[in-house]
């Protein structure tokens, strides 16, 4: 336990029986709801004794809070900003994010929306094509309920592939009306191009030329993802182990 | 049969400066990355320069950190944390004596590395460390290339040019104010690539930057030579990639040179072993433990607990750097031959990592490329080079467009947009359209306060762009704090948004906003006027 002394100093001020608990919870340590001040106070030191040089948890100490430093107030950040907005971003190959905000006038026509009728989100395919509202290779659906949601998470098919999607209604008879549409998003792509072809730039004479493909000589050996039990997936990546530690300047 | 190697040092750190508070836990961040990596950098620089050994580096120091490193406030502040961690340093001395030998052998090494860095820093190189290596650039030692400007991860702001644009220029106009000159190069935040980005690097005059290896496996077309050679886009910006065999060997978690049992532990610190009275006065003020920098212990064993860790030997260690240096020394010539033959044509290898790799994370990793250095240097088959150099050099290059990709996990955009910092983005994106709303309501405009008021607007966007802030709530160490920063440079900017529409700019406030968050003091929002995409 980092702040052990800390703690044990804290225990001395006679500190309220609530915040006692409070802190005891945070712990871990185990409480009967009859429990006096001095019987916490001990469940507490015990629990400390245990405590090993691993339990490096800043979260737990109530005299030293990380935020406390602050003094400038933050306040809530805005819920909606009153504007219509349908915001597509690509995640990776094969997952986009989207979320969107209205202005008041979209929020009463949804609000307003004739029994039956529902909120859905659709996302196509608008690979190569200027979209005109109904000529996507493939069009996806979900439904939505707006007044909870404001962002999901979109499992599409196709890497490399240009996406667009348009936040609407269904009426009682099955028609799609659109309210907002979305910028275009590519996903990356996730395996070598499929091109034969070579494109050179001689830079001394300052001339591009175009040849099929002789073949490419240094094949890559690619990363692939693993995972076996009891492992959670890692966020290192580019720079392994060092991205957490270094990047967060090796505070823990 | 011989080959190139471009050895990238990505210096960076998040704007952490905190001129309000006497100390403050995360500009700590930055000493250490001082104190362990950039002057350290230096003194290997001065020292291979006095024995005659050629070296050719290549470094990114992002924007940031420029402006922290040239910071008075921030040199001040470092001496005085040096000065502390002297003092802490001679205690140590003195009370090891009783407890160990390799401990006190310890104290001893850190006490007069301190006094040596202190002095580096004061006399040599007069607190200007930007300056020191501005002078290895002018010998031709190192290259240095800038940042976009504050490591924002340019794939997510595609949508909007203007915001894209500002990073790219920002990063630019930091770079000629303290190097003096033109960039030819930018590294791009987390190496984060979209399609189409080449254009804007073309448009701020940039002559090449850098992917990962996916970028050029996944590109329109395939490169002949992997990522073995730099390719050119069709915008004519040159893109050099990375390659994945010399960063698995430099720095995977598993099989990576730092995890040796006999290199210093890393998360064993006196800031937490040592009695709370005692280290009291060397933590942060709040009385939150942190991190000294002097440490006792070694790896020993990765999956051993850490109160189980041996004591550690710094000359043990040192040889085991060399070892390491040697046999990367006989990979990468191995790699040369290899693919010289298989190409016929001289091989690049690009070797980039991130500069507090070395030094701070991987206590022993300067000496380690202090001695690769050496070893390069009775040889002609792996030759050190900048890209200026190789694209100075090139003939004929293979035209490419690389595939959209970072160096994240797993190759893509999940780290900077996940379930845990999504919500950044809604407010990021309404603050670029709010930035230029006001740009342009105010263009031509010439008011003073105005001005300062869109200035401000323009820096505590830019701040809360940082793809540092993201990233840290996506891994999970220091979250509040980075939660905390992205928070208020949102209000802080609709704050000032809310009086430019009212008509009335709060000086006072402002001026404390200019103070709190005074990163690019000279800089131009008009960037934000163009909103067109490159054509």
């Amino acid at each position: 336990m980092k702040r052990k002394e800390e703690i044990l100093a804290w225990l001395d001020t006679n500190p309220r029986i609530q915040d006692l608990k409070k802190f005891a919870k945070q712990l871990g340590v185990r409480l009967r709801k009859s429990m006096k001040k001095r019987e916490v106070i001990r469940a507490i030191k015990e629990f400390l004794k245990k405590e090993t040089l691993e339990a490096r948890s800043s979260a737990t100490s109530p005299v030293a809070k990380v935020e406390e430093r602050e003094v400038e107030e933050v306040k809530e950040l805005p819920k909606t900003y009153n504007k219509d907005k349908l915001v597509l971003l690509p995640v990776n190959p094969n997952w986009l994010f989207v979320y969107w905000d209205m202005s008041p006038e979209t929020r009463r026509i949804i609000e307003s929306l004739e029994p039956g009728s529902s909120v859905v989100l659709r996302v196509h395919d608008v690979t190569y094509i200027i979209f005109d509202g109904k000529n996507s290779h493939r069009t996806f659906e979900a439904g939505v309920d707006v007044r909870y949601t404001s962002n999901y998470y979109i499992n599409v098919p196709m890497p490399n592939a240009d996406y667009l999607a348009e936040l609407g209604y269904k009426t009682p008879y099955g028609e799609f009306v659109p309210l907002m549409r979305s910028n275009v998003a590519r996903t990356p792509p996730n395996s070598p191009s499929p091109s034969n072809r070579e494109r050179w730039y001689d830079l001394r004479k300052r001339r591009k030329s175009v040849s099929p493909s002789k073949g490419v000589i240094v094949k890559p050996v690619e990363r692939v993802r693993v995972s076996s039990p009891g492992k959670g997936v890692e966020y290192s990546g580019g720079g392994a182990f060092l991205w957490e530690s270094v990047r967060s300047g090796g505070i823990l | 049969m011989r080959g190139y190697m471009i050895l990238f040092l990505h210096a960076h750190l998040p704007y952490i400066k905190h001129p309000e508070y006497d100390e403050f836990l995360e500009e700590r961040w930055l000493f250490e990355a001082m104190m362990e990596t950039y002057i350290p950098l230096i003194m290997m620089f001065r020292r291979l320069e006095k024995e005659k050994v050629p070296f050719k580096l290549t470094m990114s120091i992002t924007p940031p950190l420029m402006e922290m490193l040239s910071s008075d406030d921030m040199q001040r502040k470092f001496e005085r944390h040096m000065g502390k961690l002297i003092e802490l340093a001679e205690k140590e001395v003195e009370r090891t004596k009783s407890e160990h030998p390799k401990k006190n052998k310890m104290a001893r090494y850190y006490l007069s590395n301190f006094r040596e860095i202190l002095r580096v820093f004061r006399e040599d190189l007069e607190r200007d460390l930007l300056g020191a290596f501005k002078e290895f650039q002018e010998k031709g030692n190192v290259e240095l290339v800038t940042c976009n400007a504050t490591h924002g991860f340019l794939p997510l702001m595609e949508i909007y040019p203007q915001a894209v644009r500002a990073q790219i220029e920002i990063g630019v106009k930091a770079y000629e104010k303290y190097f003096g000159r033109k960039p030819r190069g930018l590294w791009l935040a987390e190496c984060g690539y979209f399609l189409g980005l080449d254009r804007y690097l073309a448009e701020a005059g940039i002559e090449y930057f850098f992917v990962d290896s996916h970028a050029f496996w996944y590109a329109d077309d395939q490169p002949r030579y992997g990522v073995y050679r730099p390719v050119i886009t069709p915008s004519e910006v040159f893109v050099f990639a990375r390659d994945p065999e010399s960063s698995e060997q430099v720095w995977s978690a598993t099989v990576g040179y730092p995890g040796d049992h006999r290199y210093r532990e890393f998360y064993r610190d006196i800031g937490f072993d040592r009695e709370y009275d005692y280290i009291k006065p060397y933590i942060d003020p709040s009385g939150v433990r942190v991190n000294t920098g002097i440490k006792y212990h070694k790896i020993t064993s990765k999956d051993l607990d850490l109160s189980k860790k041996e004591l550690y030997d710094i000359d043990e260690a040192k040889m085991a750097a060399k070892e390491h240096a040697r046999d990367f020394f006989y990979k990468k010539t191995k790699q040369v031959e290899k693919l010289s033959s298989l190409m016929g044509i001289e091989p690049i290898i690009v070797a980039p990592f991130d500069a507090e790799l070395f030094g701070h994370w991987w206590y022993e990793g300067i000496f380690f490329l202090e001695e690769f250095i050496r070893l390069l240097k009775d040889q002609s088959t792996v030759k050190l080079a900048t890209p200026s150099e190789i694209i100075d050099k090139l003939d004929v290059v293979q035209i490419i467009t690389p595939a959209a990709s970072s160096w994240g996990a797993n190759g893509y955009y999940e780290v900077w947009l996940n379930g845990k910092n999504d919500w950044i983005y809604p407010h990021i994106h309404e603050m670029i359209e709010k930035m230029t709303e006001m740009a342009k309501k105010f263009e031509g405009v010439e008011d003073p306060l105005i001005d300062r008021a869109l200035k401000q607007m323009a820096r505590e966007l830019l701040l809360a762009q940082s793809s540092d802030w993201a990233f840290i709530i996506t891994t999970g160490t220091s979250v509040d704090y980075a939660m905390n920063r992205v928070k208020k440079h949102i209000t802080r900017f609709l704050d000032i948004y809310d009086q430019l529409s009212r008509g009335t700019v709060d000086e006072e406030k402002l001026s404390y906003y200019e103070w709190v968050d005074g990163i690019f003091d000279d800089i131009d929002y008009r960037v934000y006027l163009k909103v067109g995409e490159v054509s």
